[in-house]
C-alpha cells in the first residue's frame, strides 16, 4: 500500500518534471511539431494529387496518352533503368483533360511520324515533353530512318514534378 | 558566466534542431516521404554518386573515399545533435559536407550552405553546453548568440540585396515563379493573382529582407524581430514550399530565444 502511494508520488513527480521540461523547451518543442505537421501535409497533398508544387502539374504526354501508331507510342516508364533512350518517330499527343502544352503543339502540327527534310538536312529535335508528372522526355541523336525523323528519347526524372516539358523549378534550393 | 545564462538554453535548441534537419537532409530518414528534397539521400547524400561527377575544386574523392566521407560527415551530425563533442562533431559534419558538396558540378545549394554554415557557427560558439550528452565548458554565450545573429543579418541583407533589380521589383520574377508553377497552392494563387500583387508581395519581400538586419540589432526591436522572420518563412513555406532552408533560419532564430526586452536606459 505505502509501495504503491510512492510510485503514485514518483509518477506524479516525473510528470511534473516533464511538463516543466516542456514548458521550459516550448519554443523548440513547438517548432518540432509544427515542422512534423508540415511534412504531413506535404505528404497527404503529394499523395492525392492535390498538391502545388510538390504534386507536380500533370500536362503534356502522359503515358497513357493518345498518339498515331506504334510507331510513334511513347514507352512506359522503366522504372528500373535510370534512362530509357528508344527510338522514336515522332509523337502526336495530347493530355487526358484535352489540353495541349506548348511541346505537344509543337509535336502535333504533324499528325503522324516526321519525314526527313527534302534537302537532306538534319530533322529538327522535338522540343522536351512531359511523360507523367514526374518525368520529363527529351530527344537526341536526331536522324533519318526509312525517310522518317527518329531520335532517341531519355527521361529525366523531376523530383519537383513535370510541367510544360519541363521540370518544376524548386525556388529556394 | 554560469549555465544560468539566458543565451544558453536557446542555443543548445538552436543545436539541436539544425542538427536533426542534418540528418533529416543528408540521410534517408524522410525518404519515405517522397518530398523533393530527398532525392539521393539513400543511403547517404553524396553516395553513391548518381549526378554527374568532377572536382570542380580540384579535390576528386574516389567513390571508397566518398562513401566513408558521407559516413563520417553523418556520424559527426549525430554527435553535434547528441551534444558529444559538439566543437568537433560540428567542424568536421561542416568540413566533409562541403567537401562531398563540391565533389559535383553545380552541386552548390543554398539550403545545404546554410546548414553547414549554421553547424558551424553552432559548433564554434556555446551550443554544447547545455542539453548534452557530454557538455562542453562555456566560453562566452553572448557572443555566440551575437554570431548567430550576426549570420542571420547577412543571410537577410544578401537575400534582400540581390533582390533589388527591376524585374524582381516589377513582380515579374513571382509571376513567372507562379506561371510555371514553382510558387503554387491555394495562398500563392491569392497573393500573387494580379500584376499589382505580384508587385506588392515582391517590394514586401525585399523590404522585409532588407529591414530584418536593422530590426535584429536594433535594441529596440531586437526583441520581435525573430517573429517577423518567422512569419515571413512560414508564409513562403505555405506558397513555395521550398526545400528546408526556411526551417533551417527558423532553427538559428530559436537562439535567440527568449527575446531579450530593450532595457530602460
Amino acid at each position: 500500500m505505502g509501495g504503491s502511494q510512492e510510485s503514485g508520488h514518483d509518477g506524479g513527480r516525473v510528470g511534473a518534471k516533464a511538463k516543466r521540461g516542456l514548458r521550459a523547451n516550448g519554443p523548440v518543442v513547438f517548432l518540432g511539431a509544427l515542422f512534423v505537421v508540415s511534412v504531413s501535409t506535404r505528404c497527404s497533398s503529394r499523395l492525392d494529387g492535390s498538391g502545388s508544387t510538390d504534386a507536380g502539374a500533370s500536362s503534356g504526354a502522359s503515358s497513357g496518352a493518345s498518339t498515331s501508331g506504334a510507331s510513334t507510342s511513347i514507352p512506359p516508364i522503366d522504372e528500373d533503368s535510370g534512362s530509357d533512350a528508344g527510338l522514336f518517330l515522332g509523337v502526336v499527343s495530347s493530355d487526358a483533360s484535352g489540353e495541349t502544352d506548348a511541346a505537344d503543339a509543337a509535336l502535333a502540327s504533324d499528325s503522324g511520324p516526321v519525314s526527313c527534310p527534302a534537302d537532306g538536312g538534319a530533322c529538327d529535335i522535338p522540343p522536351s515533353i512531359c511523360r507523367d508528372s514526374n518525368h520529363a522526355a527529351y530527344f537526341t541523336n536526331p536522324r533519318c530512318v526509312d525517310g522518317l525523323c527518329a531520335f532517341d528519347m531519355q527521361t529525366l526524372d523531376c523530383p519537383s514534378g513535370c510541367n510544360n516539358g519541363g521540370c518544376i523549378l524548386n525556388v529556394t534550393k | 558566466v554560469t549555465r544560468d545564462a539566458p543565451e544558453l538554453r536557446p542555443l543548445a535548441w538552436g543545436r539541436i534542431a539544425l542538427g536533426a534537419l542534418f540528418l533529416l537532409r543528408t540521410t534517408p530518414l524522410l525518404l519515405p516521404t517522397h518530398l523533393p528534397f530527398t532525392v539521393g539521400t539513400f543511403p547517404l547524400l553524396g553516395w553513391p554518386a548518381t549526378g554527374w561527377q568532377g572536382a570542380p575544386l580540384g579535390i576528386a574523392l574516389p567513390p571508397v573515399a566518398l562513401a566513408i566521407a558521407c559516413i563520417v560527415r553523418t556520424v559527426a551530425a549525430i554527435g553535434f545533435l547528441l551534444g558529444v563533442w559538439t566543437r568537433g562533431c560540428g567542424i568536421v559534419a561542416c568540413a566533409i559536407g562541403y567537401l562531398v558538396m563540391a565533389q559535383t558540378p553545380f552541386g552548390f545549394n543554398a539550403t545545404l550552405h546554410l546548414l553547414f554554415q549554421g553547424t558551424l557557427v553552432l559548433a564554434i560558439g556555446d551550443a554544447g553546453v547545455l542539453y548534452a550528452l557530454r557538455g562542453e565548458p562555456i566560453r562566452n554565450p553572448r557572443s555566440s548568440q551575437l554570431l548567430v545573429r550576426a549570420l542571420l543579418a547577412s543571410v537577410y541583407f544578401w537575400a534582400g540585396f540581390c533582390k533589388l533589380r527591376p524585374d524582381w521589383l516589377d513582380g515579374r520574377t513571382l509571376a513567372l515563379f507562379h506561371t510555371e508553377k514553382a510558387i503554387s497552392g491555394a495562398f500563392a494563387d491569392l497573393v500573387l493573382a494580379a500584376p499589382w500583387s505580384q508587385a506588392l508581395v515582391a517590394r514586401v519581400i525585399v523590404t522585409t529582407e532588407l529591414s530584418l538586419p536593422v530590426l535584429l540589432f536594433w535594441r529596440r526591436t531586437r526583441a520581435w524581430a525573430p517573429l517577423l522572420a518567422l512569419a515571413m518563412h512560414a508564409s513562403i513555406e505555405l506558397a513555395a514550399h521550398p526545400d528546408l532552408l526556411g526551417w533551417e533560419m527558423a532553427a538559428l532564430l530559436l537562439c535567440l530565444w527568449p527575446p531579450v526586452p530593450a532595457s530602460p536606459t
